[in-house]
């Protein structure tokens, strides 16, 4: 399936692109656990992230006791600031695709979640495409025999 | 599906960090919420069974995002 990028506000108009905003690739998955199912949540295609990383909000929404996962601390490009997560199982569902996953679950994250190479891109093969306008992407389960 | 502009208005004069909702065919807003749940919720109450749920950052600054573990 196709899905278009989405544009994100900037705090500074891009130096490069000029505009004040960001066209990310953004899908909206579900994720369940004990029989609760989230609301749609738009989430980041990040290719560049070991895991699939989601706010802890949602997981207390869905009443999973977060902090009883695996303790994992990850970071980013930056150097030194590490985050702590909690690590579960639960199905994500994508594309209208459900799976079980491991998600990291973190509090105060600054976007929804982000869909990484465990849990997402290890599930489907994804193709990005800046060629019309907006950037589109496309996302195709992996048929495993 | 709203506009480009309409969508980055609403998302940029968000309260930082705190969650908006989306209506399921994203052409509007239905809600905003501290936190997700308080966001699902009055979504909810409006009617929505299907929210699109975006959490705001605490600034929207240039992401270079990638994660290890």
């Amino acid at each position: 399936m196709k899905y278009p990028y989405k544009a994100f506000p900037l705090s500074h108009i891009n130096r490069v692109t000029k505009l004040d905003y960001a066209w990310r690739p953004a899908l909206t998955v579900f994720i369940s656990h004990s029989g609760k199912r989230s609301a749609p949540l738009e989430s980041i295609v990040d290719s560049g992230a070991d895991h699939c990383v989601f706010d802890a909000g949602i997981a207390d929404g869905l009443g999973m006791p977060v902090r009883k996962g695996e303790q994992v601390a990850f970071g980013g490009i930056a150097r030194g600031a590490e985050t702590i997560g909690y690590l579960h199982t639960v199905t994500l569902t994508v594309a209208a695709q459900n799976y079980e996953a491991p998600i990291v679950f973190a509090y105060g994250l600054s976007m929804t979640g982000i869909l990484g190479q465990t849990g997402f891109f290890d599930q489907f093969t994804v193709t990005f495409d800046w060629t019309p306008h907006p950037p589109c992407f496309d996302v195709q389960r992996i048929l495993r025999i | 599906m709203m506009s480009t502009e309409e969508r980055v208005k609403i998302l940029r004069e968000a309260k930082p960090n705190s969650w908006v909702a989306f209506s399921g065919d994203e052409s509007k807003v239905l809600a905003y919420g501290e936190t997700y749940s308080d966001a699902v919720r009055a979504a909810e109450k409006l009617g929505e069974t299907d929210p699109v749920m975006v959490k705001v950052p605490d600034n929207w600054s240039s992401r270079v995002i990638s994660l290890s573990l």
